[in-house]
């Protein structure tokens, strides 16, 4: 048993020392995924790059499983596909339910679900093998036909926006103009504690505050696409990285058996990553709307805390 | 959080940005549109009716567990009550066969009181009927053996002797006689 | 991307990549305080697993956000 450990500790440090610089190298031969994504072909005016193919498949293939595993209406007695579905939306209503609060959640939940299944499974479907090695070279350039749709900034970009419209609306329908102005603007100091002046005073600094809320809130539309592409594309480039270096190996005779399973453990990893961004995703964008949308579930959940006895 | 985003918000170059990472609103909206359309259906075809079987599911459940609940209550409830309705009976019985026993002793007290009764009436009436009895045979005897004595002397002594004497003899008889 | 190639490259290109470095660097170390704290509080508090879980990964996306910001927007 140790020996075997020690043997996997020592292959994979001589694997870090061999990796990097290969890795280094293989950038600089410009292996890496291009930052924009490439047209493949253009319908009218509107260019359709391979981003957007492969989020039309996997789109296609998101609403095909979701119908062959419900098998029509949903039934009492979950056949297998339908337990698999309720078990994650099950999951991610315990998760979201508490932070969105209990009057928002139910015109809410729809939307987060949407984003939480497609996320992931564009996530999961940029693993698949031919994603970003199938194309053709044209002009010496080689053009993928499938790129994860996360790894272009217009689609993370087009997630954000339309995350933003629905925490608008979404927040307008919960706490109303007024409550969202309140949430933003207004003035939450307590009238009794201070004289009326500093209570008129403060109103400007309020207001002040309320401007760098309305920046910071734009910014969330950035923060959100960026985290996701920034994951996404980062991924794929470590894994193209990875199979540029296992196909520097291919020369050297015994190795070269090897080099199929370098890129292995980052697929692991992009697996990994694929759930929780989609996760974050949607928790943020839960967290933003409960921002605004939850406070009157604050006593009650304090009740709850203390009735399962989270404190002991 | 607030005033990074803001400072950063000021600092960078979006054009550039925009143009590296070939922003288009094309594809924005390409991509937002299949965003909301894929969001649309998997609700509509899917997760409505998912989300509405498990609350029907969760609601049976309640219900069938409250049944469940209400039941074993219930079971209890009647158990506790037949143990009770058999303890009385038992009681009851018990009471029943006591007081038949003692009835049947008293009534066998009774009859031999009565019978006592009865045979010490008749003993007492047997008694008080033999001394009448020998009572009346007595006073018969004495008056028959005292007109008898009275007939003899009177035979013997009938012409000396006065009313008088007669009378006289006739008690003196009496008296001598037992 | 190419991180280690703009090192070669003149003064503006040394300054982006010890920015992007930098920036990297900060966000793993955020990572690294949510996380731990994030461990020891399940330690403490098994119970609490799931809602420390949500918060943990909350914390770790903005610290996160940090080094993307490092990385792309510092060309």
């Amino acid at each position: 048993m140790f020996a075997r450990n020690n043997f996997a500790r020592v292959a994979l440090v001589v694997l870090a020392a061999v990796c990097i610089p290969c890795i280094a190298q293989c950038s600089e031969h410009g292996e890496g995924v291009s930052a924009a994504a490439t047209v493949v072909f253009s319908i009218g005016q509107f260019p359709i790059t391979d981003s957007v193919i492969m989020s039309w498949a996997i789109s296609l293939l998101i609403i095909l499983a979701v119908k062959f595993s419900l098998r029509g209406e949903a039934q009492i007695i979950p056949p297998r596909g339908q337990a698999m579905i309720e078990s994650l939306v099950g999951g991610l209503r315990d998760i979201v339910e508490p932070v969105v609060g209990r009057k928002a959640f139910g015109i809410v939940f729809p939307c987060l679900l949407g984003y939480f299944f497609f996320i992931l499974l564009q996530n999961l479907g940029g693993l698949l093998p031919g994603v970003g090695s199938i194309g053709i070279y044209s002009g010496g350039e080689f053009k993928p036909f499938f790129r994860p749709a996360n790894a272009d900034l217009n689609a993370t970009l087009a997630l954000a926006v339309v995350a933003f419209f629905a925490w608008a609306y979404y927040c307008l329908r919960c706490a109303g103009v007024r409550g969202m102005y309140f949430e933003i603007f207004g003035n939450k100091a307590d009238k009794s504690e201070i004289s009326s002046f500093v209570y008129g005073a403060l109103f400007f600094v309020f207001l002040g505050v309320g401007l760098i809320e309305c920046i910071s809130i734009l910014c969330r539309i950035i923060s959100l696409s960026f985290r996701l592409f920034g994951n996404t594309f980062g991924g794929e480039n470590l894994l193209h990285n990875m199979y540029g270096f296992s196909s520097l190996l291919k020369n050297i005779p015994v190795v070269n058996y090897l080099s199929y399973l370098i890129p292995l453990p980052f697929y692991f990893l992009e697996f990994l990553v694929a759930i929780i961004q989609s996760f974050v995703f949607t928790l943020l964008l839960s967290v933003y709307i409960g921002l605004v949308c939850n406070h009157g579930d604050h006593e009650k959940e304090i009740l709850k805390k203390e009735e399962y006895g989270y404190n002991s | 959080m607030a005033i990074s985003n803001v400072l950063m918000f000021g600092m960078v170059d979006f054009s550039g940005l925009l143009d590296k990472f070939g922003i288009d609103w094309h594809l924005l909206l390409i991509q937002s549109l299949n965003f909301v359309l894929v969001a649309f259906l998997l609700y509509r075809f899917g997760f409505r009716s998912v989300a509405r079987v498990m609350d029907e599911r969760r609601e049976k459940i309640e219900l069938g567990l409250k049944y469940a609940d209400d039941m074993k209550r219930e079971k209890a409830a009647f158990e506790s009550s037949r143990a009770q309705r058999a303890e009385s009976a038992r009681r009851e019985a018990e009471g029943i066969v006591k007081s038949a026993k003692d009835g049947a002793k008293a009534i066998l007290e009774q009859g031999k009181m009565e019978l006592q009764q009865q045979s010490a009436g008749m003993i007492l009436n047997a008694e008080k009927e033999i001394a009448r009895r020998r009572k009346k045979i007595l006073g018969d005897a004495k008056a028959e053996i005292g007109t008898l004595v009275v007939e003899v002397a009177k035979s013997v002594l009938a012409s000396q002797m006065t009313d008088r004497d007669r009378n006289n003899y006739a008690a003196m008889a009496e008296k001598m006689l037992p | 991307m190419g991180i280690i190639a703009e090192i070669t490259g003149n003064v503006r290109d040394i300054a982006i990549g010890v920015v992007q470095a930098i920036g990297c660097a900060t966000a793993a170390i955020g990572v690294t305080f949510v996380g731990t704290r994030a461990v020891d509080a399940v330690g403490r508090n098994p119970g609490a697993s799931g809602k420390i879980l949500v918060q943990s990964i909350l914390g770790m996306a903005l610290a996160e956000a940090i080094a993307f910001y490092a990385l792309f927007f510092s060309k």
